[in-house]
């Protein structure tokens, strides 16, 4: 616990680029956890009888789970800068915005496939 | 109360046309066609001439009597043998006569005599006047006083038909039914004229049958029978001779048309059966006994009336033009009591979203059948394929949806296509009947039909755009190169909806296939809607039902249309009458000044009573539009329609105004009036028109017809008391003419808001004493030298048929 603890909520040193790299694969590896757990959720649970066809609902389905996840990492985000303060996000600070690098980055992916797969997904409507 | 039995008939066009008169005066007085004692019988060579229709149904019984093939009907009738035959013209002098006897008297009793492939004419005839005579002198004739009937025969003798057999009619009846004494003749002759250069035949034609009829009344000259054993009748065939015409024995202006003087034949006649008949007799009978009167009689008639009938007729015909013009109106339709214009693009929508809906409705009815149920077949198929269960996948799945297997879905669809066909018929048939029967529209429903075709054309070019085509071998190419594949790949099997997602995918192929076995029924539906003269119609259910189809629409259109009047081709075509040529035939009866009938309206003109009592019947029914609910209730209009299909525009018509007069009558929008009080607010103007009743209808210039107490003359109303009212206006007015007492008044419950003046007339002989008739005489000696190929034997042959 207090290994999972450090890497989530303790910062590193800027230049212990290995323990970034352990931060970076655990979160991935947790939102990836939460993704599957929120896409399980929406097709079994919520929208367990879609409207629509099975495989448009799955579709749409991937898109809540994205939400769902940065939701999840969102209330995250905001124990990691309780417990850290919000010098973290200074532009003047190199070092700490390096510490909060893979954070960042998870964050922009998500948003970055939510709207890659919300684009495909209009596209297969229009084709059809 | 009993009656004396009265049979009307009418030979030729003329007769036809006056006994249409006589329905109509009595429909105008009752509401009725006729009275259960009296019938009608018409008999006619022209085969295109019928009774035209009238509110009610026409109570006139046709005979006709087929002059084709006249060269045949001589040759059997000389082959027959028997009396009385030397009158039949030569076969090769009578000519092809067209539509009727062609003016020739000889052919007009040809007609009578023979008989030819159309049927024998002499049996017919004989028939029908014993079905007439049984039904008002049979065992279940009502309200008769079991006497045997009076007779009266009325035509024109200015015709082939008329003349030819008014004489052997007369004798017929004598002969056939020995029972029967009283028989009349109402005689149309022509009017005087200053010229009668291409009128001859006409004036001559008449002189032919008075000749004959003074020829018959000498009782030294016996009629024999045609075709007889030499059966001899002695007696005349008339009791009496009415003669009328369009000119009068004085300076009154003649009669305008012939369709007045046919009214004016149709009043006397109507007058005689409400009991003009019998107060007559009452006179005649003395007049008879005193030498009083002769043979020969003309009458001098005029009345004053509130044209109430024909207001609350007129009338009707406006709703029922309203109510017909709601239907086919291709701008508006009534929703609400609103008026809202026909928007195509509204209609379109609707009609698509609900046309999607019987779709998808029909493609699930394909899905049961014979205990089988697809979408639960699938649902267990799916998680077998899954499981590994049925072996090569593709391979099944293709099997499962090829045509090759007979167990397969491709043959259980196909086997259910029927159910699914008539499913979508019916419900496009409830869907547009229904909103016909809300909106009572034909255009809006048309506009229907047309979004029909487009959202089925809409859906065939989708399924193309799918790839579906309805060959077999295409869906089979489909099948095993893009459904099999698709439905095998990426199940999502990571979040277990391999089976989920399977089974849809079988479902929706199988949607596929649907619309593959549906294309051919859709195109069928489509073209069927569009163009089809035959609606297709459901073969599965026990009630047929036809799909709507545009033809079918516009024929609607067309005989609504048509009886309405607003075709000109209808007015060709005699049988039918429109409502606005009826209206235009109410308009010029209310015009005809020439017609002595006056009539009169308490709001000062016929326009305004019909405006005055259109706006009682909206205030008392507060109804702003007329709507279906008056013509049959709650009933479907569709099938009303197309019930009345064969016959639709004599049935509309009647319907039509007999509902729109039931409910003015109910609402009592068309008051009565009481003549008396016309009489008492204008005795001058009153007294006036009685004593046009002095002039008599006949051309008899240089003699003055001497009177007699036992010579009918008679105010006739529905109220003594009014009449005796009138008779004292009139007498302050000086009019002296009808005496306060009863031998000159007759009260006739049946003449509503109508009193007529009635003057009789006779000791003439028509031969001698009509102004015209010395002029004819002439004419008739010197008319056939002047024609080709004419000789006096020929012309003897063709015009007296009587005298040979």
């Amino acid at each position: 616990m207090e290994f999972l603890e450090n890497i989530l909520f303790g910062l590193n040193a800027p230049n212990d680029y290995l323990e970034l790299l352990l931060q970076f694969l655990v979160l991935t590896l947790l939102s990836c956890l939460v993704f599957y757990i929120g896409y399980l959720l929406f097709t079994k649970g919520v929208f367990a009888k879609p409207k629509y066809p099975r495989d448009y609902q799955l579709k749409i389905n991937v898109l809540w789970a994205i939400i769902f996840t940065v939701v999840i990492f969102s209330v995250y985000l905001f124990f990691l800068i309780k417990r850290n303060g919000t010098d973290l996000f200074l532009v003047d600070n190199v070092g700490s915005l390096i510490r909060i690098l893979p954070v960042l980055l998870l964050f922009l992916t998500f948003i970055f496939i939510f709207l890659n797969r919300y684009y495909s997904f209009i596209n297969a409507l229009k084709r059809k | 109360m009993a009656n004396k039995p009265i049979l009307f008939i009418g030979i030729g066009s003329s007769g036809l046309y006056t006994l249409e008169q006589l329905q109509n005066f009595y429909y105008e007085n009752t509401g009725k066609n006729k009275p259960s004692w009296a019938e009608y019988l018409y008999i006619e060579t022209n085969k295109e001439n019928q009774p035209s229709i009238t509110a009610l149904k026409s109570e006139i019984n046709r005979v006709y009597i087929s002059l084709a093939e006249m060269e045949t009907m001589i040759k059997e009738l000389r082959a027959e043998g028997g009396s009385n035959l030397e009158w039949l013209p030569p076969e090769d002098h009578v000519l092809d006569a067209g539509l009727g006897a062609g003016g020739i008297p000889s052919c007009g009793r040809l007609a009578l005599w023979g008989s030819n492939r159309e049927g024998n004419n002499i049996r017919n005839v004989i028939n029908n006047i014993k079905y007439i005579h049984t039904k008002v002198a049979g065992p279940s004739a009502k309200d008769t006083d079991g006497s045997e009937p009076a007779v009266f025969i009325t035509g024109s003798l200015t015709g082939g038909t008329g003349t030819g057999i008014f004489i052997d009619l007369a004798y017929l009846i004598r002969s056939e039914i020995p029972g029967i004494k009283e028989i009349y003749s109402l005689l149309l002759t022509p009017p005087e004229s200053s010229v009668i250069n291409g009128a001859e035949i006409i004036y001559l034609n008449s002189l032919g049958g008075i000749k004959a009829l003074a020829h018959y009344n000498e009782v030294a000259n016996k009629y024999i029978i045609p075709c007889s054993n030499n059966q001899e009748i002695l007696e005349p065939p008339f009791e009496l001779n009415q003669f009328i015409s369009q000119s009068y024995n004085d300076a009154t202006p003649q009669i305008n048309s012939l369709s007045g003087l046919y009214k004016m034949a149709g009043l006397y006649l109507f007058l005689n059966m409400v009991g003009l008949r019998a107060k007559r007799f009452e006179r005649l009978v003395d007049a008879k006994g005193n030498l009083q009167i002769g043979k020969y009689g003309t009458f001098g008639i005029s009345a004053i009336q509130y044209p109430k009938a024909q207001i609350q007729e007129y009338l009707s015909l406006n709703l029922s033009s309203s109510l017909l013009e709601r239907w086919i109106d291709s701008g508006y339709y009534f929703q609400a009591n609103q008026k809202i214009p026909i928007d195509n693009t509204q209609i379109t929508r609707s009609v698509t979203k609900r046309f999607d809906e019987i779709l998808r409705e029909a493609f699930d009815t394909l899905n049961a059948s014979g205990g089988t149920n697809l979408s639960n077949n699938i649902t267990k198929e799916a998680v077998a394929i899954n499981k590994g269960e049925k072996g090569d996948k593709p391979d099944y799945l293709y099997d499962l949806f090829s045509p090759a297997n007979a167990e397969g879905y491709y043959n259980f669809l196909s086997n259910n296509l029927a159910i699914a066909t008539d499913y979508i018929i019916q419900e496009v048939n409830n869907f547009i009947i229904q909103d016909f029967n809300r909106y009572e529209n034909l255009y809006y429903t048309k506009a229907q039909l047309v979004a029909l075709a487009d959202a089925i054309k809409r859906v065939l070019d989708y399924w193309k755009n799918l790839g579906i085509s309805a060959y077999a071998s295409k869906w089979e190419d489909l099948l095993g190169k893009q459904q099999v594949p698709w439905m095998l790949t990426n199940l999502h099997k990571y979040i277990g909806e391999q089976n989920n997602i399977l089974r849809e995918r079988m479902l929706s192929t199988l949607d596929m296939l649907k619309m593959h076995h549906f294309i051919k029924k859709m195109i069928d539906l489509r073209k069927n809607i569009l163009e089809g003269e035959v609606p297709l119609g459901t073969a599965t259910l026990s009630t047929r039902v036809e799909l709507p189809t545009i033809n079918k629409i516009n024929t609607l259109i067309k005989e609504l249309e048509r009886t309405i009047g607003l075709r000109d081709d209808i007015e060709r075509e005699a049988r039918f009458k429109s409502l606005q040529k009826r209206k235009s035939e109410i308009e010029s009866d209310m015009n005809d000044t020439s017609v002595p009938i006056l009539r009169i309206f308490p709001a000062n003109t016929f326009e305004n009573e019909v405006r005055q009592a259109n706006e009682r019947y909206r205030n008392e029914s507060n109804k702003t539009f007329p709507s279906k609910e008056t013509l049959i209730g709650d009933k479907n209009l569709w099938d009303y329609l197309n019930q009345t299909d064969i016959n639709m525009h004599r049935i509309l018509y009647h319907d039509c105004i007999l509902r729109f007069k039931e409910e003015l009558d109910n609402y009592n929008s068309v008051k009565d009036y009481d003549v008396s009080e016309f009489v008492k607010r204008n005795p001058q103007n009153a007294a006036i028109f009685a004593g046009k009743a002095r002039s008599y209808m006949l051309p008899i210039r240089k003699k003055t017809l001497k009177t007699s107490q036992n010579i009918p003359r008679v105010v006739l109303g529905s109220d003594k008391t009014v009449i005796e009212n009138v008779i004292r206006l009139l007498q302050a007015e000086n009019f002296q003419e009808f005496l306060n007492d009863t031998d000159h008044i007759k009260e006739i419950s049946e003449l509503k808001n109508l009193m007529v003046f009635y003057i009789e007339q006779g000791n003439f002989e028509p031969l001698e004493d009509i102004s015209y008739m010395s002029k004819i005489k002439a004419l008739d000696l010197e008319y056939p030298t002047k024609l080709r190929g004419m000789t006096t034997e020929k012309w003897n042959n063709f015009r007296n048929p009587y005298l040979n």
